[in-house]
């Protein structure tokens, strides 16, 4: 029976192999030097759509020559199009040639005043670049064509991202325009070693995608391995950087996703300063970065813009409300149900006071109330703004009071469930593995007590701890230990003082000089010498 | 080669070594049986189990990065290789049915009293399997997780303790008689230093051949510390009434009363019981399929988690009838019956690799 | 009880089973279904309450002796 299924995911594998291969006969066909023909084939190719517009025109040289401009309107940029193409080429008068071919490159060398101009004579090349926002310009009697970079559609302005807000930093985010997130970029990192390589992906959409690393301090295995997941790709849509994601992650069925992403470009440039490789996807303000560390999600840009003492603190408050907005539903339901003897006896005393005259038991009590705050959280993203604040204030408030006083909940279990919703809001890239791992833990804890919330929680260390990003393992530089990683994980080092890069990610693991650290003028040549001694023996 | 694929660096040994020899050691004082003196016979019991390791390590430094089984196979021939690994195999499968048979016996004690004990054991048994399928690097990075909290929580525990200390229940200093204090420093040699003989198995992955000694010796002075501090903990806080309880451990952590709020905290040492017990259960019953999986000549050892793992939770639920036999095992029967594994297979091997001047030159298996 | 337990074993071998198959490994699948045999005897045996040996009491004594 497997055979069988075997055989046939084969038979579907060949299938795709023999259509891919069609496409490629295809692809051969080029222009001919007829003006009409080359305007008729190319009707057929984008049909009748009614943003296509082909202009013919006529060019009065020293002899009369038939031309046809083609664009997309909307995507195209019109006054570009009539100032630096159209009327330059309607005043031209003689060029002194008589070839058309000749007469195409004078043209373009000579007249037409726009940046990028590029020639070919393949049809598909043609149409996919007129759809991606090319002006076309053909020439009667030439086999090739000009392609005029003219892309200029209306773009979102460049704004604060809503995901990630930060207080000290940047206040800029990716939108959702390709080569304009490209561009911040390369404000971040002026080096010319920061390579950006496209590929092509989705038969159907021709997603430009983008991947961006620093040449020679990327292992460049990874940048071959980004590239080789990409390429293997073969479906007909990739409409935002989430369909990407799922195409290239290690562990596709796990809960925890193994590509990070950011709406942030110093951030996306932090990622690739350590040796990771960036992934734009064209159409998403999002960008992903791979390999992914678990740590990543605790990391926020204004950690390293802060005090560090106060960063290092505020980290491990991430930490902690990470563990508590998975944990303390299932904790409170393991006391209130299994281990009563561990609360203090006052406390005991108020909640069984509490408790009493609740009809569910409190596994359901928690259940039922962490689903109305999924409920109300979905509410509050999906409604606009202002009504999305209503719902959130008559959910908590309103639903919260009354099912106490009217004593259906008990009051503990409110409390608890309002901390644990905080709390999952302090680490936003894992809200929905915690919402899972909450859910999961809180039924084993009502199953198992204690026991059971320690055994669910050791399924997923094993879990964890088995995750590959990218070759690097997902829970380092914690396990595998990595002494020196630890700076940037259990204290946020002083930025002089954090000389190396992460060890499993790049190559060159120095990222600065040792003698970094800032003192005043009287004492710093004398200090300066002694430091570097200690440099020299480290 | 061998089937393990993964390569695991000293640290990660280290780490997993102290988990393991931490197991049920927080909870089954080692070397109880000197009452009040236990933390010096633990002390002696260090130096004879770095003697035990002093042999693990010599064999495994003369034969690099070969597994276990080859290197018997070489030294006793195909048949006789085969049977003492059996041997070797079924110690270490007895060793872990004996670590889930104190989880059933302490859970359902003091924590779960109503759960029935298979539901215990076979939920253990399930994650053990779910781990050890993934191969010691994943066992390995569990307990570079586990071990700092472990450790952390002890910590706490014994500070929280430190005030409770009575200095007379120290007194008088070795008034047992000597037969029955080394008898004592021996059991704790053996329980749990000498079960470090596991680790034959996991020594080849090493990805520093050289190192075996390191991981050893710092394991189990590492893990002599910390016992150390438990011994300390029990008796200067329960004094001689520690002898009455099953766990003192348990009991002198119940004793924490700060201010009367801090109390209760008990829960931990259940907490760091069951992450150490999973992580040597854990890596006992990845040797064992490794083991089994090499002496039957198969191609990987993951299929043999479930059977294996299952076969040794029922035998956990068949090793004694009640807690008492288990304590009575412990003290009376364990520190003679560990002796040929932990020490018989190990050095016998060793002398005669030594007299056959084994491993030749020229590559012979 | 008894179902849950044969149930239990099935998944087991449904996860296991065509993996090895597919790759061919007959050796594996012998010792595979070898330990389960037992596994699922021993576990059959306890499920309906036979009385089996405590083992290491067993041990114990034959030391003691």
């Amino acid at each position: 029976m497997f055979k069988k299924i075997w055989r046939k995911a084969k038979y579907f594998m060949t299938i795709a192999g023999t259509e891919q291969a069609e496409e490629d006969g295809e692809e051969g066909m080029s222009l001919s030097p007829v003006l009409g023909e080359n305007l008729h084939s190319l009707r057929q190719r984008l049909g009748k759509s009614s943003d296509i517009i082909m202009r013919r025109i006529i060019l009065n040289l020293e002899r009369k020559v038939e031309a046809a401009v083609v664009y997309v309107e909307g995507l195209a940029d019109e006054k570009v199009i009539n100032d630096h193409i159209l009327s330059p080429l309607l005043k031209v008068k003689g060029t002194g040639k008589k070839d058309s071919v000749k007469i195409l490159e004078y043209l373009a060398d000579e007249v037409i005043t726009v940046g990028g101009v590029r020639r070919t004579g393949n049809i598909d090349r043609l149409v996919s670049l007129v759809l991606a926002g090319d002006t076309l310009f053909l020439l009667d009697g030439s086999a090739r064509a000009l392609l005029l970079s003219t892309r200029g559609w209306e773009k979102r302005a460049l704004q604060e991202p809503d995901t990630e807000i930060i207080i000290k930093g940047p206040r800029i985010g990716f939108v959702e325009t390709l080569r304009v997130n490209t561009a911040l970029l390369r404000r971040e990192i002026g080096h010319p070693d920061l390579t950006l390589e496209s590929l092509e992906v989705g038969a159907k959409t021709k997603t430009e995608v983008c991947i961006a690393y620093l040449q020679g301090l990327t292992d460049q295995r990874l940048v071959d391995e980004v590239k080789r997941r990409i390429r293997r790709i073969n479906t007909d849509a990739i409409l935002a950087a989430g369909f990407l994601e799922e195409f290239i992650e290690d562990a596709p069925l796990s809960p925890f996703a193994t590509v990070t992403y950011t709406e942030r470009p110093d951030v996306a440039a932090a990622k690739i300063l350590e040796g990771r490789v960036a992934i734009f996807t064209d159409g998403t303000p999002v960008v992903n970065t791979v390999p992914a560390l678990f740590i990543e999600s605790f990391q926020s840009p204004d950690d390293y813009t802060f005090r560090f003492y106060y960063s290092t603190i505020i980290r491990w408050i991430r930490y902690l409300s990470f563990a508590l907005s998975i944990l303390s539903p299932a904790i409170y339901v393991s006391l209130a149900t299994f281990h009563q003897e561990l609360l203090p006896t006052t406390l005991l005393i108020s909640m069984a006071a509490a408790t009493e005259g609740t009809p569910l038991p409190t596994v359901l009590e928690a259940v039922g109330l962490g689903l109305v705050f999924e409920l109300l959280r979905e509410a509050g993203i999906r409604l606009p703004r202002p009504i999305g604040q209503a719902v959130s204030i008559v959910g908590a408030l309103v639903i919260g009071e009354a099912v106490v006083s009217a004593g259906l909940i008990s009051a503990p279990t409110v409390i608890v469930v309002a901390l644990t919703a905080i709390s999952s809001f302090v680490a936003p890239v894992q809200v929905g593995v915690a919402a899972l791992l909450r859910l999961g833990l809180t039924v084993i804890a009502g199953l198992l007590g204690a026991f059971g919330i320690v055994l669910a929680l050791l399924v997923v260390l094993v879990h964890l701890a088995s995750l590959r990003s990218f070759g690097v393992p997902f829970l380092s530089p914690v396990a595998p230990l990595v002494p020196r990683d630890l700076k940037d994980v259990v204290v946020r080092a002083p930025l002089w003082a954090m000389l190396t890069r992460p060890k499993f990610i790049g190559r060159d693991p120095q990222r600065q000089s040792f003698d970094l650290r800032p003192a005043p003028p009287g004492i710093t040549e004398q200090k300066k010498d002694s430091r570097e001694k200690e440099g020299d023996q480290g | 080669m061998g089937l393990e694929q993964g390569r695991i660096s000293a640290t990660q040994l280290t780490m997993l070594i102290i988990s393991f020899l931490l197991g049920t050691t927080l909870l089954f004082s080692p070397g109880g049986v000197a009452g009040r003196d236990s933390w010096i016979a633990l002390l002696v019991g260090m130096v004879e189990g770095l003697l035990f390791a002093f042999i693990y390590a010599t064999l495994a430094v003369r034969f690099p990065g070969r597994p276990l089984i080859q290197v018997f196979h070489s030294v006793y021939g195909s048949v006789g290789g085969k049977v003492i690994a059996l041997f070797f195999l079924g110690y270490l499968f007895h060793l872990g049915s004996l670590v889930l048979t104190n989880f059933s016996f302490f859970f359902n004690t003091l924590i779960l009293i109503e759960t029935p004990s298979a539901v215990i054991v076979f939920s253990i048994v399930a994650i053990s399997v779910y781990a050890a399928r993934h191969g010691l690097e994943v066992v390995a990075r569990c307990s570079q997780v586990l071990l700092p909290f472990a450790l952390f929580f002890f910590i706490l525990t014994f500070i929280l303790l430190i005030k409770d200390f009575r200095l007379e229940h120290f007194q008088p200093v070795l008034a047992i008689s000597a037969k029955r204090f080394f008898f004592a420093a021996h059991s704790a040699a053996v329980f749990p230093f000498g079960e470090s003989v596991g680790f034959l198995l996991a020594l080849p992955a090493l990805s520093d051949p050289e190192k075996p000694w390191k991981c050893l010796l710092l394991g189990i002075i590492i893990s002599t510390g910390v016992l150390l501090l438990s011994a300390l903990r029990n008796t200067g806080t329960l004094g001689i009434l520690q002898d009455i309880f099953f766990f003192p451990s348990f009991q002198a952590t119940r004793q924490i009363n700060v201010g009367q709020i801090l109390t209760r905290v008990e829960i931990l040492v259940a907490v760091n019981f069951l992450a150490m017990g999973f992580l040597k259960y854990t890596f006992l019953l990845y040797g064992v399929i490794l083991g089994t999986a090499e002496v039957f000549g198969l191609r990987e050892y993951r299929i043999l988690g479930y059977p294996v793992g299952i076969l040794m939770g029922i035998l956990s639920l068949l090793n004694f009838a009640g807690i008492h036999e288990n304590f009575e095992f412990l003290e009376k029967v364990y520190p003679f019956y560990a002796l040929p594994f932990q020490v018989g297979i190990p050095l016998f091997t060793l002398i005669i690799a030594m007299i056959r001047k084994l491993p030749r030159e020229g590559g012979e298996t | 009880m008894i179902l849950l337990l044969l149930f239990g074993f099935s998944l087991i071998f449904l996860r296991e089973v065509p993996r090895l198959i597919q790759r061919r490994y007959w050796r594996e699948l012998l010792v595979f279904c070898l330990f389960m045999a037992v596994a699922m005897l021993l576990s059959v045996l306890l499920t309906i309450g036979v009385e089996l040996p405590q083992v290491s009491t067993a041990i114990g004594d034959l030391f003691l002796k």
